[in-house]
Parts: structure tokens; C-alpha cells; sequence
């Protein structure tokens, strides 16, 4: 049954994200500072290439195949989340025991490998990707979900878990590409991203967003044309849904990282070849990604030289919320 | 308006148009279909005892009864394969679980006990899934979970909290939890190679619209499923029994 109800979305700009983890506190200290939610991140900002959170997600499946059969990927472990140590605060600081040490010693956790990235110095290169719940419109956690426990709001697209209706059986979470549906052990049913509905309801964005020092994240109406969110997306078709080939059809779009530093030779002169291969970007947002920064970096230098560039400005936008 | 507490009880309304307890609700009324089974040579007798029956597996009462083997079918309901045998890492076999009941005029028990290697009664982690047990009363439509108008009364044991809930399914996706009938009882043991779990209850109903009502004398339409962690078995991946004949003595 296709989703006829309108649907908020989030724009991300990559090419401004600093990596400084803000919205994955602002949500964590909002959402999932509660038992259970220890090792929960519904918004988490990952190095990129990497294994990101939970480790090798992207190699676990889920979403749908090309005839619409929901696809029930690897069930992660605690251990691709990341186990919290635990601390001796009270032996290392007050009995004398002078060192406060993890325990047990931490092997992964989630941003264990923050910019790593790939390649060689000087070349190596990494990117920032934020990622939450991209409350899709077509959810494989919805349809995978055999009790009917995960619903599409009809007022704005957000899907949440029904926590009077979830028996914790977790096809959801295997069933979701992005794996951003978690599974709760002491409460034994599995939770999400709410999108901050309780702001929305009040017309405050999102936590993740409005936390935002970069102010990279725009929130609003698909359907509503004066939205910020409605021209990068609809209009411009600059902003881009994360692995699209899962066919869930993802309202979380990013803008992709377009004014990079060009790759140097020995000597650290510019080869003018992208830092950031174009490759990798193709496996993150598909083909149409080099399509689309063409146009980006079209804008800036139009910019540069003095001209105007709407879409610059929208990426600028002081009116970054429209609810 | 909260839009998602609206949503919950579109949901909650929706629940109860597939369970229709109300007032006039007969258990078993409307069945019909998926009958069968339950010959009298499988009939499982709960035998009158004296004294308490929410006692240990290991209290000399149980001697008092006689053990039904009841076989297990590996079924798969979510990811297919199953029934039979079989199945996706079901073992290749079917499985078989010991059942004994006893009852004394005003509460009734059943002795469960079931081979499993494992224990599986912690949950740290995604990956982790409990060993469980269930005992369907007014069994119809096993394979579909009851039907909308003849729902069955389901008694959920789960190893990871040694709880047990009272639920209704009135066909697949549509089991609910009621809290009403929160009324079960449990004792359970594992003892390296087997689970030994005492369910009970009072024959009476809490709340007839939540649970059916049991009496001496009475017979009634029975079902058993066993949940094997280590094999991630939940919800419809299972083990389970086909329709058996539950007789309560006099």
C-alpha cells in the first residue's frame, strides 16, 4: 500500500558537517539516556569510508528486492554497537588507586574509527555522514514487521514503533538497511528515531537539528513549496537520499561534499583531481551524485565571479525550518 | 492533539474489532473450523489432586499424573520452512515435549518439561533471544493463531524473566497481551539438559473476556509450543504441537 499521506524531510549538508558529534549528544541526552539505551545512537555522525555504526552495516542488507519482497538482513550483535567500559571512578580517584582505567578495554565502539577514512598521506581522505532514522516511504522495518507494531504517520511520514503492540522479535531491525531500528534488552522490544514528533507537534525541528552549530540540517514539508527542504530536493534536485538502491525510499537527503580539497603531488601542489574519489561517492548516493555536484560547484563559481546562485543561498538559509 | 496517542487507540481499536470479547463473547462460539485433532487417545487428564499445585517440577504430587508425550513441529511463519521437521536449522527432527496437569477444584497446573542444551535466559544484546514455552487453550487455527471469532487464550512462559502472560491472538500478528488476566504463575528449572516449567492459574477466570474459563469436568481443545534461544526462535519460528484434548477431571 503506497504512502499517500505528506511527508517531512531533512536536508544534511555534508560539505559543512565538522564531525563535532553535537546532534548525536543533543538526541542522545533528549531520547536515549534512559535504561537500555546505553549503547543506542538514533542520530550518530560516522567517519566515512569506514565500518560506521553499527560496524558494517552496510554489509548486513535489508530493504527490498526488485520485485518488492522485503529483504531480512544479519541481525547485528552487541558487539557491533560498541560495549560501554565501566569505570573504577571510586578505586582510581579516592581508595588510591591513582589510574582510572576501562574495564574491560574497549575493542569498538561507536566512532571507534573516527577519521580513519582510506588512502595515503597526503591523499588519505575521510567524510562526515550523519545518520538517523531516514523515515522512509517505503519502510522494510514496516513491512518486515510481522504484528503490525511499526506505523507510517499519515500527517508527516514519521514511522515509529508502537511500544504497546512490539514483542521484540526484531525482524525490523534485520529488515532495515540502514540499521536504525534498535533493539532495547531491558525493556525487550525494539525502538527508534521519533523524529522529535513531540517538537514537530509543537513546530520546533528536531533535537539533532536545531543543536546543529553548523546549522547544516534543513527540516520540512516535501509537499510544501516555500520550504527550504521542498527546493533542494524537489526543485533543484541538489540533495540525495543515502544508498537509494535499498529501495525504501529514504526522506533524510544529503547534500554531498562538493568543495573538497583536490588531491597534491610530493610536493603538495593541487593535481586537481577530487580528494574525495568520485567512486566512493557513486557507492554512498548512486550515479547521479556526479550529476549533481557538477551543479553545485556550477553554483559557487558562478558565485565566485560575482553572480548570484539560489541554491547557494538556500544552503545558507536563516529560514532553515519550515513546519 | 497528540497524534501518536490517537494513533495508539486507532490501534487498540483496531485490536478489539479482531478480539471480540464483549460481553456475549463465547469461547469457542463460532469456531468450527480447525477442529479436528484432539482424539481421545492424545487427551491429556488434569488429575484431581489435594493440596497447593503451583508446587515444584520435582514435588512427589506430579507422580499422581501421567505423562502425555506431545510431538513438536518446527514451524517458521515469518521466514517459511518448517513444519514437520526439517526446517531452517530446526535440527532436522522433530521435537517432543512432556506434559503432566493436575488440578484441585480451584487451580489448575501443568508440568512442562522439554529437552534443551542451552539456556537461554539472559538478553545483553540484539543477538540474544529467550527460551520459551506456551500452552494455547481453546486451540483453533493453530497454524493461523486462532480466527478474529474464535480467539484462543494463550499462556506464555519466557525464560529470560521467568514470567508468564496471559494473551489473546485471534489470528497471526494479532496476539495481545492483556494485563487483566494476569493471574499465571510459574516455576521453572533447568537442569542442564532440560526445562522443567510449572505453569498455573486459577480454573476461574480473572476476567472471562480476558481468559477462558476452566472447570472440573470440562474439556477443552489444547495446544503446546516450545522457543529455543540458541536458535533464535521467537514469535511464529517455533516449535508446536497439533491439537490435543485437555480433560479435567471431576
Amino acid at each position: 500500500m503506497a504512502f499517500t499521506g505528506r511527508q517531512l524531510a531533512m536536508v544534511i549538508n555534508l560539505d559543512k558537517c565538522l564531525g563535532c558529534h553535537t546532534c548525536t549528544v543533543a538526541c542522545k541526552n533528549l531520547w536515549t539516556n534512559r535504561k537500555g539505551r546505553e549503547y543506542m545512537y538514533w542520530n550518530n555522525v560516522e567517519s566515512k569510508p569506514g565500518p560506521g555504526y553499527p560496524r558494517n552495516w552496510e554489509g548486513m542488507g535489508g530493504g527490498f528486492d526488485s520485485y518488492g519482497n522485503v529483504q531480512y538482513g544479519t541481525l547485528p550483535t552487541r558487539d557491533d554497537y560498541g560495549r560501554d567500559p565501566d569505570y573504577d571512578y571510586q578505586g582510581g580517584l579516592f581508595e588510591g588507586g591513582g589510574i582510572v582505567d576501562a574495564n574491560p578495554q574497549p575493542t569498538w565502539l561507536s566512532n571507534w574509527d573516527e577519521d580513519v577514512g582510506e588512502g595515503t598521506f597526503p591523499n588519505n581522505y575521510y567524510m562526515y555522514i550523519p545518520r538517523l532514522c531516514n523515515h522512509c516511504t517505503n519502510p522494510a522495518c514496516l513491512a518486515a514487521c510481522p504484528r503490525n507494531a511499526i506505523y507510517k504517520r499519515e500527517e508527516d511520514g514519521i514511522v515509529l514503533v508502537d511500544q504497546d503492540r512490539c514483542r521484540g522479535y526484531r525482524y525490523c531491525v534485520r529488515a532495515c538497511p540502514y540499521k536504525k531500528v534498535m533493539y532495547n534488552a531491558f525493556t525487550k522490544q525494539s525502538e527508534k528515531c521519533i523524529f522529535c514528533y513531540p517538537r514537530i507537534e509543537k513546530g520546533e525541528p528536531n533535537a539533532c537539528a536545531k543543536q546543529c552549530p553548523g546549522r547544516i540540517r534543513q527540516v520540512g514539508f516535501l509537499d510544501d513549496t516555500s520550504a527550504d527542504v521542498y527546493k533542494l530536493v524537489v526543485q533543484h534536485q541538489v540533495a540525495m537520499p543515502l544508498h537509494p538502491e535499498y529501495g525504501t525510499g529514504p526522506n533524510v537527503y544529503y547534500i554531498p561534499p562538493f568543495s573538497g580539497a583536490s588531491q597534491v603531488d610530493e610536493q603538495g601542489r593541487p593535481l586537481n583531481v577530487d580528494r574525495i574519489p568520485m567512486a566512493f561517492l557513486r557507492s554512498l548516493f548512486g550515479d547521479d551524485v556526479d550529476g549533481v555536484i557538477a551543479t553545485l560547484r556550477a553554483e559557487r563559481d558562478t558565485v565566485s565571479s560575482g553572480g548570484s546562485s539560489e541554491i547557494l543561498e538556500l544552503l545558507n538559509s536563516n529560514n532553515r525550518y519550515s513546519l | 492533539m497528540n497524534t501518536l496517542i490517537t494513533k495508539i487507540a486507532a490501534y487498540l481499536v483496531a485490536a478489539t474489532l479482531m478480539l471480540p470479547f464483549g460481553a456475549d463473547a463465547r469461547w469457542g462460539g463460532g469456531g468450527g473450523g480447525g477442529g479436528g485433532g484432539g482424539g481421545g487417545w492424545d487427551g491429556l487428564t488434569a488429575v484431581r489432586v489435594s493440596g497447593p499445585v503451583l508446587v515444584a517440577p520435582d514435588d512427589p504430587v506430579w507422580a499422581s499424573a501421567s505423562a502425555v508425550n506431545v510431538t513438536l513441529m518446527f514451524t517458521d511463519s515469518v521466514e517459511g520452512g518448517g513444519m514437520g521437521g526439517g526446517g531452517m536449522g530446526g535440527g532436522g527432527s522433530n521435537k517432543s515435549v512432556s506434559v503432566k496437569a493436575i488440578h484441585n477444584g480451584t487451580d489448575i497446573a501443568f508440568l512442562l518439561s522439554w529437552n534443551d542444551a542451552t539456556r537461554n535466559d539472559v538478553i545483553e544484546g540484539p543477538e540474544n533471544f529467550t527460551d520459551a514455552s506456551a500452552i494455547m487453550l481453546n486451540a483453533n487455527m493453530i497454524c493461523r493463531m486462532g480466527q478474529p471469532s474464535n480467539p484462543t487464550n494463550i499462556w506464555y512462559w519466557r525464560a529470560v524473566d521467568d514470567s508468564v502472560q496471559n494473551l489473546l491472538s485471534g489470528g497471526l500478528g494479532t496476539i495481545t497481551h492483556t494485563v487483566d488476566g494476569n493471574n499465571l504463575s510459574a516455576i521453572s528449572n533447568w537442569n542442564g539438559s532440560q526445562w522443567q516449567v510449572v505453569l498455573s492459574r486459577p480454573l476461574a477466570a480473572v476476567d472471562p473476556d480476558d481468559q477462558i474459563d476452566l472447570f472440573p469436568g470440562g474439556s477443552y481443545p489444547v495446544a503446546f509450543a516450545t522457543w529455543d534461544g540458541a536458535n533464535r526462535e521467537r514469535n511464529g519460528r517455533k516449535y508446536r504441537s497439533g491439537m490435543k484434548t485437555l480433560n479435567i477431571q471431576n
